[in-house]
């Protein structure tokens, strides 16, 4: 399907097949609705390109889904490099900026945007110019598909660190379309219909990001502008969209969607990662949707690496393998040490997490511990340490995640050695650095932290030591 | 600050049980502060844990594309009233 290396085409479809569905009445698109085919994204696709201001970079803040889409396919089609932050917040995009001067923001008018920093709000243009009647597009030639070269660094995904800078992941051309490739043979189910594909999940994230956004650029994929939270959302928004459907989506909000008793529309297939989800809920979501669950294993530096058919899991060990998505491989470094490799990868990439590996075939063993994974975000508890030991008045203090309680939505808490007094200047230095849902709770006042005498803080005692404060008056 | 209501206050327990909001009392939160942004601090994930809690206990369920729903998750006092004329 796609052969040549030195350039990669900007998609390969057919110019009259479904591209997206539009629910959200948008300026930009002189508020139409409805079914956009190819032809008509690409129209202003280009359209958008023609407008951007010049620049290296810029930072996509699209709120909405289709217009998130629409400015990283004109940003490619210009030759410009999507920056994707690890979240909205106003400093991140301060820092980016600081990082890389060359960029402008360019977002749709929904989110929150730092007001010093060069900037374009899509909804203030007008892209339907050229795509008026569908019939004459002048802009575009109708045999014009771009060839993008495939080096050509198409964006750099930034994920919370360690450090509490944030990693940059790069993300070639080439990288984005032979992996969408390879997502859709694993991920999609088998049919020659176009398929309808809805998701809970934010498009900026990189979960989201491969299925929602890239996945119509090879596949027969018309995607759903809408992100829908609530469960009779979901079932409104799916109940729009026609057979076969696709759902993308997390543990959080299938466990929503199984306890609301609501009944849903027949999904052939549903996609589900970010944090790992139990078998028992696996089953209960192919029951609503009379159809097929695959949960997908990910990392930030190689996107979508493995899955399973975790309904399907049984006491039986063999049953809770993961399957590498073909392409990729693992590569034995030392003795139970491996990397992955893929044609389409930059580099040998290392895990983070655990595992037991066997062919292709692997078990996990561990997570790593610093990341946390909420509803398709992504943060460092080290990162979220550094933040609050960085606020005013905070003398010691600790970010961890507690002990599970199955399938609810585990939230980071800290313990804080400073004066109560503090608490308003520790959450505005928490919510001037990250994403809302990392912000950690409750945030427990307390005399000392149950340090060692070389000042180390085990998790061990940590987990005690919080037992008993909430054993008490907490 | 106005008193909760008894539906309030039953509704503040709910919020409180829902998100194990452990360093807030249900009797604290103000009918009229806002529960998102710099009010209470809520966020997505929590409406989506409010919204499971409200269909469970009182059968009404929340749509965020009904504008009427959306400005129920402003306040306590709202959402009380939202559910209050919603529920069978």
């Amino acid at each position: 399907m796609i052969t040549d290396d030195e350039s990669i085409p900007l998609l390969l479809r057919d110019r009259k097949d479904g591209f997206a569905h539009i629910s959200t009445p948008l300026p930009a698109l002189n508020y139409q609705t409805g079914l956009m085919n190819v032809e008509t994204f690409l129209g202003q696709a280009f359209s958008l390109a023609q407008q951007l201001p010049d620049a290296k970079h810029l930072i996509n803040l699209c709120d909405n889904r289709y217009l998130f889409g629409l400015a990283f396919c004109a940003a490619l089609i210009k030759k410009q490099t999507t920056l994707l932050p690890p979240n909205r917040a106003e400093e991140t995009q301060r820092l980016l900026i600081n990082d890389y001067p060359d960029t402008y923001l360019l977002h749709d008018g929904f989110a929150s945007v730092i007001d010093d920093a060069k900037q374009i709000n899509i909804n203030l243009l007008n892209l339907s110019a050229h795509t008026a009647t569908g019939s004459s597009l002048t802009a575009v030639p109708l045999t014009a598909i771009p060839l993008i070269p495939a080096d050509f660094l198409a964006a750099i995904a930034f994920t919370s660190g360690s450090t509490g800078k944030s990693k940059a992941n790069k993300k070639s051309w080439r990288t984005f379309a032979i992996s969408t490739v390879m997502n859709g043979n694993a991920m999609l189910p088998k049919t020659d219909q176009l398929i309808h594909t809805l998701a809970t999940v934010p498009a900026q994230h990189m979960w989201g990001m491969e299925t929602s956004v890239l996945m119509p650029f090879f596949w027969r994929v018309c995607v759903s502008d809408l992100r829908p939270l609530f469960p009779q959302d979901i079932a409104n928004a799916l109940n729009k969209l026609p057979s076969p459907r696709l759902l993308v989506s997390t543990p959080v909000h299938l466990r929503a969607l199984v306890n609301s008793k609501i009944s849903m529309p027949a999904c052939e297939r549903i996609l589900c990662a970010t944090a790992p989800l139990s078998s028992q809920l696996a089953q209960d979501t192919e029951n609503l949707f009379a159809g097929n669950l695959l949960e997908v294993y990910g990392c930030s530096e190689i996107g979508s690496t493995a899955y399973r058919a975790t309904a399907t899991i049984t006491s039986n060990d063999e049953s809770t393998y993961w399957t590498l998505i073909d392409g990729l491989e693992f590569q034995k470094i030392n003795t139970d040490e491996y990397q992955i490799t893929g044609k389409h990868l930059p580099g040998a990439q290392l895990l983070q997490d655990q595992m037991h590996i066997r062919g292709n075939q692997f078990q996990l063993l561990g997570r790593n511990e610093d990341m946390v994974d909420i509803a398709g975000k992504r943060g460092s508890l080290m990162e979220m340490n550094a933040i609050l030991l960085s606020a005013p008045g905070v003398i010691d203090g600790v970010v961890f995640l507690p002990e599970t309680k199955t399938e609810q939505v585990q939230r980071p808490t800290a313990l804080v050695v400073a004066n109560e007094s503090c608490r308003a200047g520790i959450i505005a230095q928490f919510n001037k650095h990250l994403d809302p849902v990392f912000i950690p709770r409750p945030l427990i006042f307390v005399e000392q932290l149950p340090r060692e005498e070389n000042g180390k803080l085990r998790r061990v005692r940590l987990l005690e030591f919080y037992r008993e404060l909430r054993g008490g008056n907490f | 600050m106005s008193a909760q209501t008894p539906a309030q206050a039953e509704m503040a327990k709910l919020l409180v049980d829902a998100l194990n909001l452990e360093d807030i009392a249900a009797e604290d939160i103000a009918p009229d502060e806002s529960l998102f942004g710099d009010g209470l601090g809520l966020d997505s994930i929590d409406a989506l844990e409010i919204a499971l809690a409200i269909s469970q206990q009182y059968g009404v369920q929340m749509q965020a594309e009904d504008s009427s729903t959306r400005n129920a998750f402003s306040t306590l006092a709202s959402l009380t009233d939202f559910v209050q004329t919603h529920k069978k």
